[in-house]
């Protein structure tokens, strides 16, 4: 487990996944960044994949922005955490 | 704010495309499963999903004409007040016996069975797992459902594998997958998906909406292929590709299933299917049953134009099936190709982002039992030459027929 924080490790995520080379911050509205919502939902998977969680596709709804993303990931990390 | 203004983008997207709008393509006359007049022109049909070719059959349409006649246009209502006719009940024991099952249910459209099913299999705290390159109606059917919903990378057994063994130990899981892929016409990796369905203990859906007529032995689909028709705890599939007509249907073993009736919100708020559809529908069904040549001359076509396209050097989405697509680098060419060929007497569909798997342009061809192999010669053919004049292929070679 890499001792990066969950924001930046969601920011290098979405950067990976930009098209236009541009610098992702955690206030950027997703959809903003040339991400339409099958590339949303790959980046999703990503996610799952990078913090080794499953996150609901309902899920989506919450988010906005990169900020927003780094939160809901927070959040089933700290309710798995509390789980165990 | 102005109504629709959240539609800019497509707006947008349409005013770009060059040539006559090929979402908006208006027959002038279909004549028979391949051919039709588009533009003034005859065309060749060859994306039609008319996998065995019966919409012109003569028992179908003497069916379908016997029960308008006799049970009228419509039965204006839901299958659940005034909408099950002697017809239906029938049509569903039919399908039932077919595919080996014990119940089945018949929806109004294949969207409307995979809205239907996948909103009320599962309920609150059960999981559902779809294959990320999911057809639109199971994309809107899982959005209806109080589970929670995960995508595993496409026909990716492993992703699919480290996927469920995320999930909490807790809850019903029921994975969903299609026999052949739209898009790309694509097989699931069934086995694998099956083995790894029963080592975790879960349910599993196949669509087998362009499989269904098409592939098994007799026709049952993938699943009778891959030889793993136990492992698949619910078929889904539609009447509007190889029956020729319109419609849908699950059909189970499942405990309980009947309670659906009366559960499943797209198998109740709306009319049923006419009476004249369901007699074609029976008896397409039983011309794909009694008729396996029809499957074999699918087959055969399905590979005589897969190996022509490929000798002309063209790219394509995977190993022979009915559905044949060319990968396109850009819309632009992809919008191009698909001009000229309409000009050259030849209808296929335009596939393009986001209504395709990762970003893909898509000339998409699906072949009939009943196309003549002369016919899938000269359009190999021609789409070889257009090919060409669009610069797809790299030096114009000849291309090799059959
Ligand atoms: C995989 C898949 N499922 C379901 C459907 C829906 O079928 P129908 O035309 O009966 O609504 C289609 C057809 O578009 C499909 O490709």
């Amino acid at each position: 487990m890499s001792n990066e924080s969950v924001a930046s490790r969601v920011v290098r995520l979405v950067t990976e996944r930009v098209p236009r080379a541009e610098a992702v911050t955690g206030s950027a509205v997703i959809r903003d960044l040339g991400l339409d919502s099958v590339a949303v939902m790959d980046l999703v998977m990503a996610v799952e994949d990078e913090f080794d969680l499953v996150f609901p596709l309902d899920r989506l709804g919450e988010v906005e922005t990169v900020d927003d993303l780094a939160r809901v990931v927070s959040g089933i990390l700290e309710q798995r955490t509390a789980a165990t | 704010m102005t109504l629709l203004q959240h539609l800019t983008p497509l707006r947008e997207a349409l005013d770009r495309l060059e040539g006559a709008n090929p979402f908006d393509v208006r027959f002038d006359a279909v004549l028979s499963p391949t051919e039709g007049v588009l533009h003034g022109r005859p065309v060749l049909l060859l994306g039609t999903n008319n996998y065995l070719g019966l919409t012109f059959d003569g028992d179908c349409v003497a069916a379908a004409s016997s029960s308008l006649a006799g049970e009228g246009t419509g039965t204006t209502g839901s299958r659940i007040a005034n909408g099950t006719y002697g017809g239906h009940h029938h049509l569903e024991a039919k399908l039932a016996g077919f595919l080996g099952r014990r119940q089945a249910m018949v929806f109004s459209t294949g969207y409307q069975a995979n809205l239907g099913m996948l909103s009320s299999l599962v309920g609150p705290g059960d999981h559902i797992v779809i294959d990320a390159d999911s057809h639109a109606s199971i994309y809107d059917g899982v959005r209806l459902s109080p589970a929670s919903v995960t995508r595993f990378r496409h026909n990716d057994p492993g992703d699919l594998a480290r996927r469920l063994s995320r999930l909490p130990s807790t809850g019903n899981t029921l994975i969903v997958v299609e026999g052949i892929y739209s898009m790309l016409g694509d097989r699931a990796p069934l086995a694998e998906i099956a083995a790894i369905k029963r080592e975790h203990g879960a349910h599993l859906l196949v669509d087998e909406a362009h499989s269904l007529g098409v592939l098994g032995e007799h026709g049952r689909g993938l699943a009778e292929e891959a030889g793993v028709e136990a492992e698949v705890d619910f078929v889904v599939g539609t009447f509007s590709k190889s029956l020729g007509a319109v419609g849908g249907f699950c059909a189970s073993d499942v405990d309980g299933f009947e309670l659906l009736r009366l559960a499943c919100r797209p198998y109740m708020f709306t009319a049923s299917l006419p009476p004249s559809v369901i007699a074609s529908v029976a008896r397409a069904l039983d011309r794909l049953t009694m008729e396996p040549a029809l499957r074999a001359r699918l087959a055969d076509n399905a590979r005589r134009l897969h190996a022509a396209l490929t000798a002309a050097g063209f790219e394509l989405g995977a190993d022979p099936t009915p559905i044949l697509s060319i990968r396109v680098p850009d819309a632009g060419t992809a919008i191009a190709f698909w001009n000229r060929l309409v000009e050259r007497g030849i209808y296929i569909n335009l596939a393009l982002p986001p209504a395709t798997p990762r970003g893909l342009c898509l000339l998409r061809s699906s072949v009939s039992a009943a196309h003549e192999p002369a016919q899938l010669d000269a359009a190999a053919r021609v789409v070889a030459e257009v090919g060409a004049e669009v610069g797809l292929l790299g030096r114009p070679r000849r291309a090799v027929s059959g």
